[in-house]
């Protein structure tokens, strides 16, 4: 009786999952009928006495399994490998079950010594099949069934209905980089495979500079060719960083790192690593980090690291962070090398890159905001950024108060500066009436003062200059490029919200919609002489040239 | 649930927080783009400067790199014993024992050797110092007059402190000129640089010595000799003379000065 309950048990579960199995108790009073046909020379067998406990606890397992069958059948299990179990198990329990059946029915003579029950079971000389392992085979049987035609069998009646096709299509997020009228550079397309292209066109490549003397500018367009709003966008200075020019091989022990030494981006490691850095490596949604384990200088094409195994495969292309840099002067995205070796100029600590200031000013639909630079977050949108320019003519050769058609800015004016005329040796300054933009063509000047030479033989050649503008820019010792790479790194990135009127930027809002473009006009000036770096310290400047990257990214 | 099982839990659940911690920096947006614009660069240039006296040996403005492109040890220009009084304005043709000359050459270009520069620059020069002495050797006659003086940018009979301060009675002191010339010193340009003369070659004007000094004496009253290019060559003749009129109390005196030759740009 105790078995019996326990048999019901596993009939019920099976039934749970395969409901058109019915009426197992048929088969199991069939069972006696059976004929046993073991044959009489057979060895008399007394184990069921002594293994009763077994058996009935692996007819127990075999209802478990098969009851885990018709589960899986019904598809409430989605795992793979639980599947496959479940249908090796299945089928072993129906080879059990059928090669169970077959012996049952065969029958068995009954060992002497057997119980009463089973000696009136054996009375006939044979074996007989017993109900209980009968009920068993058919639960088994039942749930091997289930497995493989219960699904079809579900119900009389059904009613289904179907909804095909339904589909989830991401959006993109992708930049379109251009300068000046450079080619485009495009985030998708960048080696790493990753959205992240390291080797768009450089700003610019100013050679032969001198203190406080206009450099010139570079436009930079931004534009979101994805079909997602860009929620964020940010301006950061990079890392130290290159870009692997040798594949990694997952598996493989690393113990450097290779990079491209040109036309991939960096040339070499831009910046320099010290032993101990944390290197990331990082290849479509791949990376790793590794530890340096020596010094590696600026434009260095290997970085020694710590052996380590790889994760994962880096292929060329990827990009080398150095996620310590960008902690000191010394360590800078930004790095000096010395043109020729005049001496005294050492590139220690990168002196150039602390003495140049650098200036991102945001020109969007008209709208000027200095994100970066002295001036910046100015009230009139202004950064103080040179100018250089030539009026079309002045009246008389004498410079006096009044309008004057000039070249196109290529910085900024503020109301009240001090504008300088220079022809040859005459100087001449006059006061500014108002703000003037990158892009002005026209200026007007207040009455004026002779500084040098005479007020007479000016012409078109003359230079106008903004000696308040260079002046500001020589006590600004918190804007240099230097300073850019310590406090405006990937930390503390400079999140570039929308800017609504000249020094103005909302605090929220989408900051680059689909297909928006926004514009920044982006220079570098070596700061004149000031108090913080007297003309004599600024010798110590020549022949150096700094380089840097800089980065734009936007987030959904 | 046992309290094996909790624990277990639990510490599952700190260890999900430790790599959540570890993972952030690369979470902060699902969907991203970014371009780099890297080796944006700037150079600067240089200006450097090679000074050589009478066609000598040259000095070198970044020789001693601690000096940071300063040498204050270059040639003399002249160490003339005995002046004597001019006779004419006009300078005698060289080689001439009654005045002192000097030939420099200055290059916009140092060391290595021959390396130009690269930047334009302003050349400009001034005299630091003017020293006058009585010479103990001269003779028996010490005349007790400063050979440096008048210095007009003072005031009257004041000039820096290294001169002390002038007589109040016009003695004349020495004459002082800078003339431009080719390369090798044979053709005078036809402007005379100091006493400035736009249209002629210099002459010998009383008290231009202390006139120089009085006005440039130092990196904020320069006397500017106007532009000079990159890698370009300049040539300057300093005559040094006793004026005509020149007075018993000015004999037995020494003047000792100095020139800077600076390049800005």
């Amino acid at each position: 009786m105790k078995n019996l309950q326990t048999y019901r048990l596993g009939a019920s579960l099976i039934a749970s999952a395969a409901p058109r199995q019915s009426r197992p108790t048929a088969r199991v009073e069939e069972t006696p009928a059976l004929p046993a046909e073991a044959p009489a020379s057979e060895t008399p067998r007394t184990r069921r006495a002594t293994t009763g406990g077994k058996t009935l606890l692996a007819l127990l397992a075999l209802g478990v399994i098969a009851t885990l069958a018709a589960v899986e059948a019904t598809g409430a299990v989605h795992n793979g490998y639980i599947r496959l179990a479940s249908f090796g198990a299945a089928i072993l329990v129906a080879a059990g079950a059928l090669a169970a059946v077959a012996v049952a029915f065969t029958g068995r003579r009954r060992p002497a010594g057997a119980t009463p029950a089973v000696t009136a079971a054996t009375s006939s000389g044979r074996k007989s099949f017993s109900p209980t392992k009968a009920i068993l085979m058919l639960m088994m049987l039942v749930g091997v069934v289930a497995y493989f035609g219960g699904a079809g069998t579900f119900a009389g009646f059904t009613a289904q209905t179907t909804n095909p096709n339904s589909t989830l299509g991401s959006g993109s997020l992708l930049i379109q980089n251009t300068v000046n009228a450079n080619p485009v550079c495009e985030s998708k397309v960048g080696e790493s495979n990753n959205n992240v292209n390291a080797n768009c066109t450089a700003l610019f490549g100013f050679t032969n500079q001198e203190p406080g003397v206009f450099s010139g500018v570079s436009t930079v367009t931004i534009k979101n060719s994805g079909t997602l709003p860009a929620s964020t966008m940010y301006l950061w200075a990079p890392y130290a960083n290159g870009v692997l020019g040798s594949t990694i091989t997952s598996g493989n022990s690393v113990t450097s790192l290779t990079l491209y030494g040109s036309g991939h981006g960096p040339a070499g490691l831009e910046g320099t690593v010290t032993s101990g850095d944390h290197i990331l490596v990082t290849y479509g949604g791949n990376s790793q980090t590794f530890v340096a384990s020596a010094g590696a200088v600026a434009g260095a094409t290997t970085i020694n690291v710590n052996s380590l195994t790889a994760t994962a495969t880096f292929q060329a292309g990827a990009t080398v962070e150095d996620l310590d840099s960008n902690t000191s002067a010394a360590s800078t995205n930004c790095y000096d090398t010395q043109l020729v070796n005049l001496g005294f100029n050492s590139t220690t600590n990168n002196p150039l890159c602390s003495g140049s200031v650098l200036f991102v000013q945001e020109t969007t639909g008209g709208f000027n905001y200095c994100w970066w630079g002295s001036g910046a977050g100015s009230a009139n949108g202004q950064c103080d950024a040179p100018i250089s320019s030539n009026p079309a003519s002045v009246s008389g050769g004498v410079v006096a108060a009044g309008a004057y058609t000039v070249s196109a800015l290529q910085g900024n004016i503020k109301s009240g500066d001090t504008l300088q005329f220079t022809e040859s040796a005459n100087k001449v300054t006059c006061p500014a009436s108002s703000d003037y933009y990158y892009g002005a063509t026209s200026i007007t000047v207040g009455a004026c003062t002779l500084v040098s030479g005479a007020n007479s033989g000016f012409n078109s050649s003359a230079v106008i200059t903004d000696t308040s503008s260079l002046t500001r820019i020589g006590s600004d010792t918190t804007h240099n490029i230097s300073k850019f790479d310590q406090t405006a790194g990937y930390a503390n990135k400079i999140e570039l919200t929308p800017v609504t009127a000249n020094g103005t930027k909302t605090p929220n809002g989408t900051d680059l919609a689909s297909n928006a473009t926004r514009t920044f006009v982006v220079g570098v000036i070596i700061a004149g002489s000031n108090a913080a770096a007297p003309a004599n310290a600024q010798n110590q400047l020549q022949q150096l040239k700094s380089t840097f990257g800089l980065v734009w990214h936007i987030d959904q | 649930m046992s309290s094996k099982t909790i624990k277990k839990l639990l510490l599952s659940l700190i260890v999900v927080g430790v790599l959540a911690s570890f993972t952030a920096r690369g979470t902060f947006a699902v969907l991203n783009a970014s371009t780099d614009h890297p080796g944006s660069s700037i150079a600067s240039g240089s200006i450097l400067m090679t000074n050589s006296v009478g066609g000598g040996s040259n000095c070198y403005s970044d020789l001693v790199a601690a000096n940071k492109n300063v040498n204050t040890s270059c040639t003399t220009p002249f160490s003339t014993g005995l002046l004597y009084p001019i006779l004419s304005s006009t300078p005698p043709t060289p080689p001439e024992t009654t005045v002192a000359y000097a030939d420099i050459t200055i290059t916009s270009a140092g060391l290595p050797v021959s390396t130009n520069s690269t930047l334009p620059a302003t050349l400009m020069v001034y005299m630091p110092n003017c020293d006058a002495s009585n010479n103990a050797t001269a003779g028996a006659y010490l005349g007790g007059a400063n050979p440096c003086c008048p210095g007009d940018a003072f005031g009257a009979g004041v000039l820096p402190g290294s001169v002390g301060n002038c007589p109040t009675t016009s003695s004349h002191s020495l004459d002082f000129s800078i003339q431009e010339y080719n390369a090798g010193f044979t053709t005078a340009s036809s402007s005379c640089v100091f006493p400035p003369d736009p249209s002629n070659p210099c002459t010998f004007l009383d008290d231009t010595l202390g006139s120089f000094f009085g006005n440039y004496h130092d990196n904020t009253h320069y006397f500017s000799l106007g532009s000079i290019a990159a890698g370009a060559t300049r040539y300057f003749r300093i005559g040094v003379a006793e004026p005509i009129a020149a007075q018993n109390n000015l004999q037995g005196e020494t003047a000792t000065f100095s020139f800077y030759w600076h390049m800005e740009q």
